[in-house]
């Protein structure tokens, strides 16, 4: 993610070498075929300075660090979103019984309610507090920046909510069709698509902020 | 990844939704371990009663009450739960006297409007003491 093509910097760099402005280099790389993202990423990999020769910035690396911040952060989205969904389907199913499942089985239920809450209770505050540290990490780096780490279990992220999204929206319309719609069905739906719809949603546009401001 | 005021609201509102429904579960996991324990103490009467039938036909056919639960459990063929179903300690058996024995089990509830009057326990361990009834069932 740090580089598009090395013909295309070892172009920049000849160019900038040869004195020609920046606008012009961009112009001939559209023209040439080149889309606009990788051309505005290369061409910031050297400096805007006044300098015989151009001036390459220091390049992002993968850094340990992030990788560890960015994995844990998103394990514990997915085990908080979950364990909660997991929660909330165990309390329809008691507040709406089946009454095709036998009560033999309600103590499985007291061993799902009790695994579903410990591990919400110990992911989703790692969670909250990663979330908030990173968000306050970002705001003081310096813009331009690309984190290819988060880039990457981001859009991973929204790769999983939005399979789970279609998933939930083909079962709706398959029992919709069956024409078997109990409360306690439609509930169950509509907690699959407001945990992994808002999930979808918060990260698609704290994408698209970063593509803005970049 | 997460503005100011927008991402804020937004963790206070799931963080809301996420307390709720873990209270609420916890909640509803008291009457749960409740019924479970109910069905055990239940399955403990019910295993109380099979034994008693059990040492019933044994001093029926010996004259004698058996000197403890394992003699009974050694007819062929013939399978007793002799011991509880949560803990797997075998249920308590004491020969009082040549017709009279005592059987002991540990209830995790007292008994309620269902359990016969003979069968009525405390929560925790619990005595009956019973007469061997000779050739009851012959009539």
């Amino acid at each position: 993610m740090e580089k598009s093509g090395t013909d295309l910097s070892v172009f920049i760099d000849r160019a900038l070498a040869s004195g020609i402005g920046r606008d012009r280099i961009r112009a001939a790389l559209l023209q040439a075929g080149w889309q606009q993202e990788p051309v505005d990423r290369a061409l910031a990999e050297y400096a805007d300075i006044d300098f015989p020769v151009p001036v390459p910035k220091p390049k992002p690396y993968l850094s340990a660090r992030e990788a560890f911040f960015y994995l844990l952060l998103f394990a514990t989205l997915y085990v908080s979103a979950f364990n909660f969904g997991n929660l909330l389907f165990v309390l329809i199913d008691q507040a709406f019984p089946d009454p095709a499942v036998p009560n033999l089985f309600q103590e499985l239920v007291a061993s799902r309610i009790r695994s579903a809450v410990a591990s919400l209770i110990v992911a989703f505050p790692v969670f909250l507090y990663l979330s908030a540290k990173i968000s306050r990490e970002l705001l003081s780096t310096p813009a331009g920046r690309v984190s290819g780490v988060r880039r990457w279990l981001t859009y991973l992220t929204l790769f999983i909510a939005s399979g789970i999204i279609i998933g939930d929206l083909s079962v709706l319309i398959f029992n919709l069709l069956g024409g078997e719609l109990t409360v306690r069905f439609m509930l169950k739906v509509s907690v699959v698509g407001a945990i992994s719809g808002t999930v979808f949603i918060y990260y698609l546009r704290g994408l698209r902020r970063e593509e803005v401001s970049s | 990844m997460m503005a100011r005021g927008n991402g804020r609201l937004l963790a206070v509102i799931v963080s809301l939704c996420v307390i709720t429904a873990i209270a609420r579960g916890l909640f509803v996991l008291g009457p749960i371990e409740e019924q479970r324990d109910l069905r055990l103490d239940r399955q403990r009467i019910a295993d109380l009663q099979r034994i008693v039938a059990a040492v019933d036909a044994y001093a029926d056919a010996n004259k004698s009450l058996p000197e403890s639960l394992d003699a009974l459990g050694k007819t062929p063929g013939f399978v007793l739960d002799i011991a509880d179903p949560e803990s797997g300690k075998p249920y308590g058996y004491t020969k009082r006297s040549s017709d009279t024995y005592e059987l002991c089990a540990e209830f995790a509830m007292p008994s309620g409007a269902e359990t016969d009057f003979q069968w009525a326990h405390r929560s925790g361990r619990s005595c009956f003491l019973l007469r061997a009834s000779k050739g009851a069932r012959s009539q």
